[in-house]
């Protein structure tokens, strides 16, 4: 694949899918490689809540015992 | 002491003045003083002085660690008066007159580029006997030629003229002193020249959101144009004459860092190369379409991804690809961004400038960040608009279609991943003691405004997951001690690390997990943690305290922490086990590391170097050597020793 179609291709999705370039460049200063907040999100999260229990969609299940944890997917 | 600078300045009557001290800052407070530190070339030798009476070479090498071995095994009486730095001048030898300098260069003149000779008495620089031999262009120099730019609106049209007289500069200094950057010049250039088309294609056009995609553009240049100038700088400094320019860093103003920087570029291009070879991107564009699609939900039960498990798949069983054209980017120092990718540049942080010989700043973290430029191009041919429309493939994923093609399905699984990272961290954080059920729901549809919500907020860890991933694979060919101290040295020095310590736990434990025997996601996260946890503790014995490690540490051991890291790992997981089903490549750590120069020595491939030797050996695999130097490093920098190695391996390198 030539740097041309490359380029082509990666400037072109990242416009249109992720907003900019994935890596803000350096004179606009983000402090990461990323635009975007950190992902792990601390209890000020703004999260629209999407795993909220009551939604729907497919389910998952999260158990905890003395012994250990689990998570079910797609549980019936 | 082994580290000692030299200094110049002008005196009252503007006569040059030339000295050797334990200190810069005297130099540099007189009228144009500059000053550089200087090693001996053999460790434990004679530190740096000047002659009474006598005369200074200073050897810009064609390669240095080829002509260090000539002057070391092949002049005996020479070595000992022989001193290495930072510049491209970074051979200095001390010898009693200019006419045994003379003879010394002419002796070697088949390996030098360029030369110069101060005459010395008394502390002065005679400089009508002194002698200057400045590089030539190289003969096979191709000048990049000015990118139109006439039709341009003003901003961009402005841009492109200052890139042009950027790189116009930025080549005359290559092509005499890093002709081996020729290949970077030009393809910058056409960089630029295909922005450019673009603007002029949105300013003709009606597109909607053309202004927007043009200040994106804009933005583009702007960078490029940030980075040819710190680039011409650092690559530009220490040229000949010496102390006629001044590097605008003290420590290194007269002699500048120019071999530094070819150092990097040698590391920096064989990644490059090698990954060039392997074209992944380019299979990805050509197989992917007219391959039959496979389920990106999938596997149920997020246990079993062997139904991923397709021979077909995995970019290495993909077609022979052509040797084929990898982005370039320049790599170069940087204190204010550390090690860093961005579309033009990965930077190196400039503590590598002296203490690149230390776990912290170790040159490897480069791969990370190549890897970062090598996915980044992987999910751009993915996500191509012209083959991807946001409404198709949202109707796609809300009818939990394959899509049409494998093309469709990784871009569906890509979606699935942001979705699971989002559901598992809403989730970890309702979790608290045991003893607990809590049903979620991972959503079957999605807005386009959500969807770019997840986008904006997890494609970060799914990039850093996979680079992760291959970073751990190919170059560190999944050796848990290795890439852990690497990774988490580097991370110990780094602010922000300390406000995100959960987040790079997690990445850790994702690399880790691809080796890990598959199982359900508890069972391989107990896995990985341990693993991590094992490495983290061999490190807790250094000298100086590394809060992010203890911290890490602490979150391994904590029970409600470690089920919260745990929750996520299981989003986290389906990330991993995308890059191990389609985008590792078994081949590239080989490739990689390839180098006929190692020996096997109790069961270990090594070069068997130590630091101070010159065996004259060009190293064909830096990523080999610089495993093999890693855990000889040690822990922090500081000393004396640390920038003295840092040096003696860059220059093996050049």
């Amino acid at each position: 694949m030539s740097r041309r179609d490359i380029q082509k291709s990666v400037m072109a999705s990242e416009y249109h899918w992720f907003g900019g370039p994935l890596s803000a460049p350096k004179v606009y200063d983000t402090g990461t490689n990323f635009n975007a907040p950190p992902t792990v999100r601390g209890s000020e999260s703004q999260s629209p809540g999407i795993a909220s229990p009551g939604g729907t969609g497919r389910s998952v299940l999260y158990t905890s015992t003395d012994d250990g944890w689990d998570l079910v997917f797609d549980a019936e | 002491m082994s580290k000692r600078y030299l200094g110049i300045w002008l005196d009252a009557e503007g006569n040059r003045r030339v000295a050797a001290s334990s200190s810069a800052v005297g130099f540099l407070s007189r009228s144009h003083g500059q000053a550089s530190p200087l090693f001996p070339a053999i460790p434990g030798g004679r530190e740096f002085s000047l002659p009474e009476v006598g005369a200074v070479l200073f050897i810009v090498a064609r390669s240095p660690s080829s002509l260090l071995a000539k002057l070391i095994n092949d002049y005996g009486d020479v070595k000992v008066n022989t001193y290495i730095g930072h510049g491209h001048a970074a051979i200095v030898v001390c010898q009693p007159s200019l006419q045994e300098c003379e003879a010394l260069a002419t002796a070697l003149s088949p390996e030098i580029r360029g030369f110069e000779i101060w005459t010395i008495s008394g502390g002065l620089v005679l400089t009508e006997q002194s002698i200057l031999c400045e590089p030539l262009p190289d003969g096979s120099w191709i000048q990049p030629t000015p990118v139109e730019f006439s039709h341009l609106q003003s901003e961009a049209r402005a841009q492109v003229e200052q890139f042009n007289s950027n790189l116009a500069l930025l080549g005359r200094l290559a092509s005499m002193y890093a002709p081996e950057t020729a290949e970077l010049c030009l393809a910058i250039r056409e960089s630029v020249a295909f922005i450019v088309e673009r603007l002029l294609e949105l300013q003709e056009g009606a597109e909607e959101g053309s202004v927007h995609e043009s200040i994106g553009l804009e933005a583009h240049l702007v960078e490029v144009n940030s980075i040819l100038t710190i680039y011409s700088s650092q690559l530009g400094s220490g040229s000949l004459p010496l102390g006629e320019d001044l590097f605008p860093v003290g420590e290194y103003s007269l002699l500048g860092i120019g071999a530094m920087c070819r150092g990097a570029w040698r590391i920096y291009s064989h990644l490059n190369q090698t990954f060039s070879q392997h074209d992944h991107a380019g299979i990805v564009q050509r197989a992917y379409p007219l391959l039959p699609p496979f389920d990106p939900y999938a596997p149920r039960g997020r246990v079993d991804y062997s139904g991923w498990n397709q021979h077909a798949i995995r970019v290495e069983n993909l077609d022979e690809a052509p040797e084929a054209e990898a982005r370039l980017h320049i790599p170069y120092f940087s204190s204010r961004w550390g090690f860093h990718e961005s579309w033009n540049a990965i930077s190196l942080s400039w503590q590598c400038l002296y203490a690149a010989a230390t776990k912290e700043w170790n040159l490897l973290t480069i791969t990370h960040e190549y890897l970062h430029a090598h996915i980044r191009d992987i999910f751009g041919v993915i996500f191509d608009p012209s083959a991807a429309d946001v409404s198709q493939v949202l109707s796609d994923y809300n009818g939990k279609s394959r899509g049409d093609n494998a093309l469709a399905s990784m871009r569906l699984a890509y979606i699935e991943a942001v979705v699971m990272i989002e559901t598992m961290t809403d989730l970890s954080e309702v979790v608290s003691g045991t003893r607990q059920q809590i049903p979620g729901t991972i959503p079957d549809r999605l807005t386009e405004h959500l969807l770019r919500d997840l986008f904006k907020r997890h494609t970060e860890l799914v990039h850093e997951i996979v680079v992760h991933v291959l970073d751990y694979w190919y170059i560190f060919d999944g050796r848990d001690d290795v890439y852990v101290n690497s990774i988490w040295s580097s991370w110990s020095l780094v602010p922000s690390v300390a406000s995100r310590v959960p987040y790079y736990v997690l990445r850790t434990l994702a690399s880790l997990a691809s080796t890990s025997p598959p199982g359900t996601n508890p069972a391989m996260f107990e896995d990985a943690a341990s693993r991590l946890l094992a490495c983290l503790k061999s490190m807790g014995s250094r000298e100086r305290e590394r809060p992010v490690v203890n911290e890490a540490i602490r979150l391994l051991e904590d029970k409600e922490s470690r089920q919260k890291l745990g929750i996520q790992f299981a989003a986290s997981r389906f990330v991993v086990e995308i890059t191990l089903h389609f985008f590792k490549d078994s081949r590239l750590n080989a490739a990689l590391v390839r180098d006929g120069g190692m020996a096997v020595i109790d069961g270990h491939r090594t070069y068997n170097m130590q630091f101070g030797d010159y065996p004259g050996l060009v190293i064909e695999s830096p990523v080999a050597f610089l495993l093999d130097r890693f855990p000889g490093y040690e822990d922090q920098a500081g000393s004396e020793r640390v920038e003295h190695e840092s040096i003696w391996q860059m220059l093996q390198l050049v």
